[in-house]
């Protein structure tokens, strides 16, 4: 697969403040990659470099084998941009905005077929001023698809949706997804990258501190797991249990139900099959059993919280 | 491509009728105000150039060139900020339109709300003022208008770049127009040895009054076109049009 995105060094400063400082990154030609990271850490910065916003500082940048800085009105024909904060005409219609914008493409989709895509179809009539914030945000969208774009790029595209929209907005990037386009996505909600991104990198002080699969970043395929059920009654304490207390993490904890048994293991199989082998030939129902992994939050934050912001979005 | 764009922006503009409203009717508010005051008078004797002339046929181009101004230079500065700080202006550099292609359209539709202004300023002058309209009057205002509305359209374009945020916008256009507009002779005739009107001649809204008045002065004879002061305009249009290219801001300013 040959790379719709490559970046290699970038750096960006603004005066004091390193924006971006030394970032490396690969998008496989149609694949969807979330750049993930805290206000200000530079995904933005990053994206609008990307874009041809911003000049960089060193480094080099590749889009469809163009240079940002140089061939931008090249680029432009073949990618689609879904800026952070929405803005859209008030006195168009949803079909105007979306035929004015048409024209200047060399091979634009049909506005009809992009209203369907963005399900604003009993609105296409309607002036823009009339939209809720919700499908103005999905007209915004709308702008980046009209000229059928190689690759899309969409700036925290769901933030201040309300859980509905967000889903809605969700289905449309997956469909753009499956009609093979490459899709960069900035975004602050882990639920997002995980619903909609192959891969995933995670940005702090302008640097790629994680890269990997949503299900894999951060060790958090092989890392920890977390094993948990409720303290059959009669049981005394943790003594009783057929679980190795001195080699592995298993404390008791207060819960409404009563003491929560948590073991922190690296190899839950094995130690699964002793817990409920155990608790099958006395008879016992373990309540509350659950197994789980570090969700992409927890990575998330652990991979961030020794990093400071460079308060630049 | 253009020709699109200009219908798109023509339909945005005029779907918003209240900004349309103040824009043409507000110089037929200061011709009503101003027709009263002076109600049939001679001429103040600045005027003097050979012949009395009534003081309408000195009015009603002067508050032509007050909506003029305002509908190009005060509203377009005005709008572009607006549409600067609201990530409008960001969308159009998202897309292939090319920049230039942009500002042209928007020069053109300035162009467009200028002629029906003019229409209905010389009309309201006509029908209720008892304007005369000597034999060079048509082609010396269409010379004269257009330049100035491309001009003042240009400084628009250009003084937006130095506009800080939308907020500001009216503060600093107005600033700068509504002193310009008082030395200029826009309200009453200045005489032109005073050092007022020196200092108007250095900048573009005096010519554009004198030009108007020539344009519409029954006692001027030949074409009507104030070669000078058209020159003057042209003059700021190219300075307009050098900083606008080389200092225009698409983006907001940045946050934090």
């Amino acid at each position: 697969m040959t790379a719709a995105i490559a970046v290699a060094g970038l750096q960006k400063r603004f005066g004091e403040v390193h924006a971006v400082s030394g970032v490396d990154l690969e998008v496989p030609a149609g694949t969807v990659f979330a750049l993930l990271g805290p206000n200000g850490a530079g995904k933005t910065t990053t994206v609008e470099i990307l874009e041809g916003f911003l000049d960089r500082d060193a480094g080099d940048v590749h889009v469809l084998g163009l240079d940002p800085a140089k061939d931008r009105r090249a680029l432009l024909e073949r990618v689609g941009i879904v800026l952070q904060e929405t803005a859209v005409e008030p006195f168009l219609t949803v079909r105007e905005t979306l035929a004015r914008r048409a024209v200047l493409y060399p091979h634009p989709r049909r506005p009809d077929e992009v209203i369907e895509t963005i399900g604003l179809e009993e609105k296409a009539a309607a002036r823009v001023r009339s939209l809720s914030g919700g499908q103005q945000r999905r007209l915004d969208l709308g702008l980046g698809l009209i000229g059928d774009p190689e690759v899309l790029f969409l700036d925290e595209p769901t933030t201040g949706f309300d859980p509905n929209a967000r889903r809605e907005a969700w289905d449309v990037v997956k469909r753009l997804a499956s009609e093979g386009r490459t899709i960069l996505l900035t975004t602050h909600y882990m639920d997002e990258a995980q619903a909609l991104a192959d891969q995933v990198a995670v940005i702090a002080r302008g640097q790629i501190v994680a890269l990997g699969t949503p299900s894999s970043i951060g060790g958090r395929n092989t890392g920890a797991t977390t094993v948990r059920f409720l303290l059959p009654a009669g049981l005394k304490g943790l003594g009783e249990l057929p679980v190795p207390t001195a080699a592995l993490d298993v404390a008791l904890a207060d819960s409404p139900d009563g003491p929560l048994v948590e073991i922190v293991t690296t190899a839950p199989t094995g130690l699964l099959q002793g817990i409920t082998s155990w608790a099958v030939e006395r008879q016992i129902e373990l309540e509350g059993l659950e197994v789980t992994r570090p969700s992409l939050e927890d990575v998330y934050l652990e991979i961030t919280s020794d990093s400071g912001t460079a308060g630049v979005s | 491509m253009m020709s699109s764009e200009l219908k798109y922006q023509q339909l945005s503009y005029w779907r918003n009728p209240l900004g349309a409203f103040f824009t043409f009717f507000m110089p037929v508010m200061f011709l009503v105000i101003f027709g009263s005051l002076y109600n049939n008078q001679k001429a103040p004797s600045v005027l003097d150039a050979g012949g009395a002339i009534s003081f309408d046929q000195y009015f009603v181009p002067a508050i032509l060139t007050l909506g003029v101004i305002s509908a190009c230079y005060t509203q377009l500065a005005i709008q572009l900020s607006n549409q600067r700080d609201a990530g409008l202006l960001k969308r159009v550099r998202s897309s292939p339109l090319p920049p230039a292609a942009y500002l042209f359209t928007v020069v053109l539709s300035c162009l467009i709300r200028t002629a029906v202004l003019v229409g209905i300023t010389l009309a309201v002058g006509g029908l209720f003022y008892g304007l005369v309209f000597p034999a060079h009057a048509a082609l010396a205002l269409v010379v004269v208008v257009g330049i100035a509305s491309v001009t003042f359209s240009a400084i628009g374009i250009a003084i937006t770049a130095a506009i800080p945020n939308a907020d500001a916008a009216p503060a600093i256009v107005n600033g700068i127009y509504l002193p310009l507009m008082f030395i200029s002779g826009t309200f009453f005739p200045l005489s032109s040895s005073s050092i007022l009107t020196k200092i108007a001649s250095y900048f573009p809204v005096r010519p554009f009054v004198q030009a108007s008045f020539a344009a519409l002065n029954p006692l001027v004879h030949g074409s009507g076109i104030e070669w000078h002061e058209v020159g003057a305009m042209v003059i700021w249009c190219a300075l307009a049009l050098v900083v606008g290219v080389r200092c225009f801001r698409w983006t907001p300013a940045r946050k934090g």
